[in-house]
């Protein structure tokens, strides 16, 4: 840094009267940031951008001083300007130098170094311009070429328009401002260093030169294509990125300026070491193959770089402004939970295929459970149906007999018509309720005894079937009792409870079934044959027992049933209890129902003989 | 067993063209070569699928003896469709087409659907009348028309069912007043269990911002 300070004297002329200008800047420090930039030919804050741009034209306008000064600035460029920024900074600290974001570090290291080269500067002023140019050069190569490079990188958005700059860009002009002033020379610079390196150490790039640019080329070819499809397919659709991309890709040109000269430096000191014969003109071909090759990479490097991060960037603040906190694109990129998969759906759809069949099985029990549906099943339902369809029409046309009937003639019949209708109101109290009674008998006689022509077959059948049951019933408990293991016990009776339950209303259910149905045809035969052996009273007599009859068994079905149950019930566990009382509950219930049934079945016979009682009298009076 | 809907039928034709054995083979799938005679009315019942919708056919099989005309008209009410039966081995019962249908029309809804069905088509050798003739009387009448054998089973599902199927369209036509109970038409009792329709959760609207 000493030596560096040695190397500012040049600028130190700038430099005092940057001092004493910035003396009276710090009394306006308004101007500052003016007046900085014109004393330090405009290095100093690009933050400032109006400061910047004008500083420009001002270096562009001293090309032969900044010829000197580059090589000043180069090496130990930043002394001079931080010095100049860094005293103004000291005393307007909190304006220029924090304010300015540049690397903490940076201004650190020139705050303090600031002071020396200060001291430095001012001294250097004594010391000859000319003498220190020749010097600075080799200092600077082999001092740091390091920070060149990192100035000259920061340089390079000088160049670019500085009020177009992205904040990627500032920044590198903050740290940049020192260097401005080499910018116009690297691109002299080499040139001249070309011209002194192609004297010196051609031979060497020569021999390893031309395998090396020959690579280079094809390389760059390559990847400048790529860079240029990658971007071209990026760009559509993004205009403001593209931009960006361009300024960069434009941007690193000095770079590649330095990179350039530090190379020949480094090549020049190899030539030297090496051969010092030369060929002027194949160097130059070499040179600027090589020259060409790394201001492509570089440029396609950075330029790459530049992109990806402002694609990135774009990228990231488009998905974040239409989805703030990034919930959506997680959920789309990592919640693969939510995402159905087949697996999941197949499992649903089982599922639900189950519970359809639990349900159908379910329905399907209740049912069959169902004293209603069972009845339905059995067709009692269409055969009451039927009953009232022939039931309504025999009362309708008892009215219009009856209403066209001569007086004489309705009071001849008006007693028989009672009569019959006294019989349909049924005694319930005769009722004498799981007296066992031979069913099959009463039944048979009673049919006979309508005179009729039907068979109780139907009747008979099922009540066969159903007191078959109940044997078979009794008689497996009693085999099942010889051998009683408890847990086939318990698990039997569970299983006999809904099966006798179901039995039973079964039972009922087509009892009641063909019972209406006999009433029904019975219905049907009083209205065919007229020609009746029998007297209409008699007939509803015979109906209305076996209208007895008929509720009669099926109070005695329902208590066997009972019976049946709570024999099981007997060895169940004690949970079942409560099964059991409904059970039995319902099993009464539907005797009841049954009932019910069979007496709406035999009143709906009243008009059907009322009509036959009117018409046979009719018959006879005619 | 739940419906949709509950169709009465009946069935109609002189006595001894196999009616009984037709419902039999329908609703049991079985022939029984004797049948008694049929008193009044009887019954048969059966689950069928139209258009994925389960409809119980409640068939009403009449006597076909004259001794019971006057019983069983009265069943013809509130009958959706009717099976009118011959005997292709009997012209005679081909010829009381005519008085069955009329008086099948005066007893029933006007909207009523009649099949006409000439049964016994096992017995081809014995056969009396041409099944062109049950065809023309079928076009001539607007009935819908086809030869059965409730022995062998032919086209005894599809008599029944085609025959649904007719009702069925007169319904979706709007043709049929399902309330109306006349019609011979009920709907049925509504079982199924009442789906949850869980409210789905709000699908995400992307909204795409317009960029550039």
């Amino acid at each position: 840094m000493s030596e560096s300070g040695d190397g500012t004297v040049p600028s130190a002329d700038e430099g005092e009267a940057k001092k004493d200008k910035a003396m009276d800047e710090k009394v306006t420090p308004k101007k500052m940031a003016d007046s900085n930039a014109k004393k330090d030919t405009g290095e100093k804050k690009p933050s400032a951008s109006p400061a910047v741009s004008k500083a420009t034209p001002e270096r562009k306008n001293k090309p032969t001083e900044s010829s000197k000064t580059d090589v000043k600035v180069k090496t130990p460029v930043k002394t001079p300007t931080s010095n100049v920024g860094t005293g103004k900074d000291q005393k307007t600290t909190t304006k220029s130098g924090i304010s300015e974001k540049s690397d903490k570090s940076k201004t650190k290291s020139t705050v303090v170094a600031s002071d020396t080269n200060l001291e430095k500067s001012t001294k250097s002023k004594d010391i000859s311009p000319a003498a220190e140019t020749d010097k600075i050069p080799k200092i600077s190569t082999k001092s740091t070429p390091k920070d060149e490079e990192t100035s000259k990188q920061k340089d390079s958005s000088p160049l670019v328009d500085p009020s177009e700059v992205p904040l990627l860009e500032r920044k590198n002009d903050l740290s940049s401002e020192t260097v401005i002033t080499s910018t116009p020379d690297s691109q002299q610079i080499p040139r001249d260093r070309k011209a002194e390196a192609e004297e010196e150490g051609k031979e060497k790039q020569q021999s390893g030169g031309w395998n090396w640019s020959k690579w280079g080329t094809s390389i760059v070819d390559a990847a400048s294509s790529s860079v240029s499809t990658f971007s071209s397919q990026v760009g559509e659709g993004f205009h403001t990125i593209i931009e960006t991309v361009e300024t960069s890709l434009a941007g690193p040109l000095p770079e590649d300026m330095d990179e350039q000269e530090r190379r020949m430096y480094e090549e020049q000191g190899m030539g030297d070491a090496f051969n010092p014969e030369v060929v002027q003109s194949t160097t130059a071909g070499v040179t600027n193959l090589t020259k060409k090759v790394q201001d492509k990479g570089k440029s396609i490097v950075t330029g790459g770089l530049d992109v990806l991060e402002t694609i990135g960037k774009k990228t990231y603040d488009v998905i974040t402004e239409h989805d703030p906190g990034l919930k959506r694109t997680r959920n789309v990129l990592f919640d693969r939970g939510v995402k159905p998969n087949l697996s999941y759906i197949l499992r649903e759809a089982k599922e639900h295929a189950d519970e359809a069949a639990a349900m159908k099985k379910e329905a399907e029990e209740a049912r069959k459970v169902h004293f209603g549906a069972m009845f339905d099943e059995y067709q009692g339902l269409a055969h009451l149906e039927a009953l009232e369809i022939l039931s309504n029409q025999s009362e309708k046309r008892v009215q219009s007999l009856l209403g066209a009937m001569p007086l004489e003639a309705l009071d001849s019949i008006k007693q028989e018509l009672i009569t019959i209708k006294q019989v349909f109101e049924l005694d319930e109290e005769e009722e004498d309720e799981g007296q066992e009674h031979n069913f099959v008998k009463l039944i048979t006689d009673n049919l006979l005894d309508l005179h009729l022509g039907t068979t109780p077959d139907k009747l008979n059948k099922a009540h066969e079937k159903i007191r078959q049951w109940i044997a078979d019933f009794y008689e497996k408990d009693e085999k099942e009792e010889k051998t009683p293991s408890k847990v086939r016990l318990a698990y039997k009776s569970l299983m006999g409870l809904s099966e006798i339950h179901e039995a039973a209303i079964q039972a009922l259910a087509e009892m009641t079934a063909k019972s209406v149905e006999q009433f029904h045809k019975a219905g049907e035969l009083i209205l065919l044959k007229k020609d009746a052996n029998k007297t209409f009273l008699e007939r509803a007599k015979c109906l209305a027992s076996l209208t007895k009859v008929l509720c009669t068994e099926a109070g005695i079905l329902s208590s066997k049933f009972v019976k049946c149950l709570n024999k099981v019930a007997e060895s169940a566990e004690s949970e079942d209890s409560h099964k059991i009382t409904m059970m039995v509950t319902n099993v009464y219930l539907e005797a009841t129902n049954s009932s019910t049934y069979t007496q709406d079945a035999f009143q709906l016979l009243l008009p059907v003989l009322q009509q036959g009682v009117i018409e046979n009298s009719e018959v006879l009076t005619q | 067993m739940s419906y949709a809907y509950l169709f009465k039928y009946i069935i109609i034709g002189d006595t001894g063209v196999g009616k009984s054995c037709l419902l039999l083979q329908f609703t049991d799938k079985r022939f029984q070569p004797v049948h008694d005679l049929t008193i009044g009315v009887e019954f048969g019942a059966r689950m069928i699928t139209i258009d994925g919708k389960q409809i119980k056919l409640q068939i009403w099989d009449t006597a076909g003896q004259e001794s019971f005309r006057s019983i069983t008209r009265s069943y013809y009410r509130g009958a959706a469709g009717a099976l009118l039966v011959y005997d292709i081995t009997r012209r005679d019962t081909f010829n009381h087409l005519t008085t069955w249908l009329e008086d099948a029309r005066q007893h029933s809804n006007s909207n009523m659907v009649i099949m006409l069905i000439g049964n016994k088509s096992d017995l081809e050798a014995r056969r009396d009348v041409k099944k062109e003739e049950g065809e023309a009387f079928a076009r001539e009448h607007g009935l819908i028309f086809m030869e059965t054998s409730a022995k062998t089973a032919a086209n005894v599902e599809e008599a029944f069912i085609n025959t649904a199927k007719e009702i069925y369209q007169k319904i979706q036509d709007g043709v049929f007043d399902i309330n109306n109970e006349a019609n011979g038409i009920k709907i049925g009792p509504q079982h199924s269990p009442t789906n949850s329709s869980m409210p789905s959760g709000g699908g995400g609207s992307s909204q795409s911002g317009g960029c550039c």
